[in-house]
């Protein structure tokens, strides 16, 4: 009895630490999207983003 | 399988919001920067002309070569017209992808934890956070700039509004989600980017040779403050509905949901 409750928090564990990381690997996909737009250096990269960069309040210049 | 919904409601999410962001954008906030970026061309044969007499082919016809810019002006850039819609409407939907992957990771994290059953009403509620983080945060210490503002130095702002975001975010975080003891950590956190440090130019926003020029670049500006922070509610507001509904009828449609007592 106890080791079947031991067994089954250890599966929840291990699917919910799987869990956590899928969500934090989309939230870096995500956050290294927003720094590209709004914020890499590139001049070719400013120059198309230019106007997002401005609508949304990205510092630019 | 998580992360794989995740990703593509992201890229869904994104396109539709990056298209609502677009059109808001075109009508009220563009016509604000192209008109600004007319003052400076009109600066430019003052400040420029020395440099470039005679042989100066491409001017006025691209944008980044007449726009004042302070850095690699010969630089390739999108053709005024629609050449630079396209490109916006480009980097608007690859933005509006990067903040629907964030706030879907988190709404996801969140309701699978079981702190939070998400519904689309609490949808809009999750981006109308969503907007005072990534919008009006950083935008108390650095308002949102029209072409020919000046301002400090562009890595200390780029620094200083990753802070003001991380900090808003995760201080609203803790407010909403955890036990009221933990609480003031969450208003403390909020407080720190406008305590400790804000990047700022001292002098004048605009320095055109024009008094009237000023005038009306000042206007401009105001209007600009306005019209973007409608059009950033507008969109965030869309993104935060549009995410709930795909994560109640794709990312977690057949995960049992369990609400934490």
């Amino acid at each position: 009895m106890s080791l079947q409750i031991t067994t089954n928090h250890q599966l929840h564990v291990q699917s919910s630490t799987r869990v956590l990381l899928q969500n934090l690997s989309v939230l870096a996909f995500g956050a290294v999207i927003v720094f590209a737009v709004g914020f890499l250096p590139l001049a070719e990269a400013h120059n198309s983003a230019h106007d997002t960069r401005h609508a949304m309040a990205f510092p630019c210049h | 399988m998580i992360f794989y919904r995740t990703i593509l409601s992201a890229l869904c999410v994104g396109l539709l919001a990056g298209l609502i962001l677009s059109a808001t954008q075109m009508a009220a906030v563009t016509p604000i920067i192209i008109e600004a970026e007319s003052f400076e061309q009109e600066q430019t044969p003052l400040s420029q002309a020395p440099l470039s007499h005679g042989a100066h082919d491409h001017s006025g016809h691209s944008h980044g070569d007449s726009d004042g810019h302070h850095h690699s002006p010969d630089a390739w850039a999108p053709d005024d017209g629609l050449e630079r819609t396209l490109y916006t409407v480009f980097a608007n939907v690859l933005a509006s992808i990067g903040f629907a992957a964030v706030l879907l990771a988190i709404m996801s994290q969140l309701q699978l934890q079981g702190f939070t059953r998400l519904s689309p009403v609490k949808g809009v509620l999750w981006g109308a956070a969503g907007f005072i983080v990534f919008f009006v945060a950083p935008s108390i210490g650095l308002p949102p700039e029209i072409p020919g503002a000046e301002a400090a130095p562009l890595g200390e702002r780029q620094s200083w509004w990753t802070l003001s975001v991380v900090c808003v975010g995760a201080g609203l975080l803790i407010i909403a989600f955890t036990p009221l003891k933990y609480k003031l950590t969450g208003l403390i956190a909020i407080a720190i980017p406008y305590v400790v440090y804000i990047p700022r130019h001292e002098g004048a926003v605009f320095t055109h040779s024009d008094p009237a020029a000023v005038v009306s670049l000042t206007e401009l500006h105001h209007q600009f403050i306005i019209a973007s922070g409608i059009s950033n509610l507008i969109f965030w507001l869309a993104l935060g509905f549009i995410s709930a509904l795909f994560l109640k009828h794709w990312v977690h449609k057949d995960i049992p949901l369990n609400t934490r007592p």
